[in-house]
């Protein structure tokens, strides 16, 4: 998952239904799943019904960790996934990853929700 | 009714019209003068020997050189399909002139086959002027969609990323790219189909009706036409792209960089 998730034109149903037509995650749709990731995301039933390009940045990428989530991989590479939401969705979002044992996770962030005991840092900035 | 000849005296009394724009050119000084001299200089080279080698191989009738002749045509509209899009022609070249020939033929032979009912399928008057519509039209459609595709996913390669990154295959990656050019291509087709007779009446139909056929007649090649030009441009525009799509992409899935002309 990248940061400027520039996805499908066309409306939010439309670009899950194409996700999982894929064969790869065909029967992966769970709507009770998507319910409940919607409601902890903050967004709202009817963002499905809008246009994606016309959603803030900050909607389009929680629709971009929605899709991850749904997909339920083991491994995921985060590239700035919480930059543009606000603070209290950015610590929920990196707790829930975070809280995942048997997952792995390359994160790349800003963000200092993300740091935590166990997990490996590799500053970029002093070793430049 | 008969037909009138234009003599050749006569014709150049159709050249008088041109003192009009030049006269305009002159007095605001457009400076079209030249261009417009030599344009219509060369319209008159070409078409004249365009008329002897048409003379030339309905004189003969003769099956193969017909299939011959489109095939130099389908050679000439492949070519300059990938040199419009400013893509790679080495690269292209095969796939699209095998798509582009047979899209094409598939639906000119059914064409004289069923619609027109011809005894001779190779029938240099229905044959020629058929294929010189049919590969016209998919090629404006071609340069349109297949332009349309490769440049969208170059302007947008990170969505065609993502789409691979959440599990789709390269095929289902292009869908959206590969939806998005097949309405390009056929939109002036499909627009054209709907104001036809209304807005303007189309040259084959005109030119039937010039050369005697009663409108009647006419109306039925136009529509057998339109729909064949539909079809054709859809089928050849849709083929062109997935198969280009091997020679396209790398292993991993990746535009190859190379696909693309110095200008792109």
């Amino acid at each position: 998952m990248v940061q400027d998730t520039d996805l499908e034109e066309g409306k939010v149903t439309n670009l899950l239904n194409e996700i999982f037509f894929y064969r790869a995650n065909k029967d992966k749709l769970d709507s009770e799943k998507l319910r409940i990731f919607m409601r902890e995301l903050g967004l709202e039933d009817d963002i499905l019904d809008k246009n994606f390009q016309e959603l803030s940045g900050g909607e389009k990428q929680r629709i971009g960790i929605l899709i991850a989530l749904l997909l339920n991989r083991d491994i995921y590479l985060l590239d700035e996934v919480t930059s543009a939401l606000d603070v209290n969705l950015k610590k929920k979002v990196a707790d829930y990853f975070l809280a995942r044992e048997n997952w792995t996770l390359l994160v790349i962030s800003h963000d200092r929700e993300w740091e935590c005991d166990w997990i490996e840092k590799i500053d970029l900035e002093n070793k430049s | 009714m008969p037909i009138y000849d234009i003599s050749y005296t006569s014709l150049i009394f159709c050249f008088f019209l041109l003192a009009i724009p030049i006269f305009i050119s002159r007095k605001i000084r457009l400076e079209l003068e030249k261009s417009t001299l030599a344009a219509v200089f060369r319209m008159s080279i070409q078409l004249f020997l365009a008329g002897l080698f048409l003379n030339f191989i309905f004189n003969l009738n003769n099956g193969f050189l017909n299939l011959a002749c489109v095939g130099v045509m389908t050679f000439f509209a492949s070519y300059t399909t990938i040199k419009s899009a400013d893509l790679n022609v080495k690269k292209l070249f095969v796939p699209i002139i095998l798509s582009i020939a047979f899209s094409n033929l598939a639906v000119l032979l059914y064409v004289n086959k069923f619609v027109i009912n011809l005894d001779a399928l190779l029938d240099t008057r229905y044959l020629i002027p058929l294929a010189g519509m049919l590969l016209g039209n998919a090629l404006r459609g071609n340069v349109a969609g297949i332009g349309d595709f490769y440049t969208d996913i170059k302007r947008n390669e990170n969505r065609y990323l993502y789409n691979l990154s959440i599990g789709a295959d390269m095929y289902e990656a292009v869908l959206p790219y590969l939806r998005k050019s097949l309405r390009a291509a056929v939109k002036l087709t499909l627009a054209n189909i709907y104001s036809i007779g209304i807005v303007a009446l189309p040259e084959i139909m005109t030119g039937q009706i010039l050369g005697g056929a009663s409108p009647l007649v006419a109306i039925k090649y136009q529509i057998a036409i339109m729909i064949a030009i539909y079809v054709s441009t859809l089928l050849s525009t849709i083929l062109s792209i997935l198969a280009s799509l091997r020679t396209a992409f790398d292993e991993y899935g990746l535009v190859n960089k190379e696909l693309y002309g110095k200008n792109f």
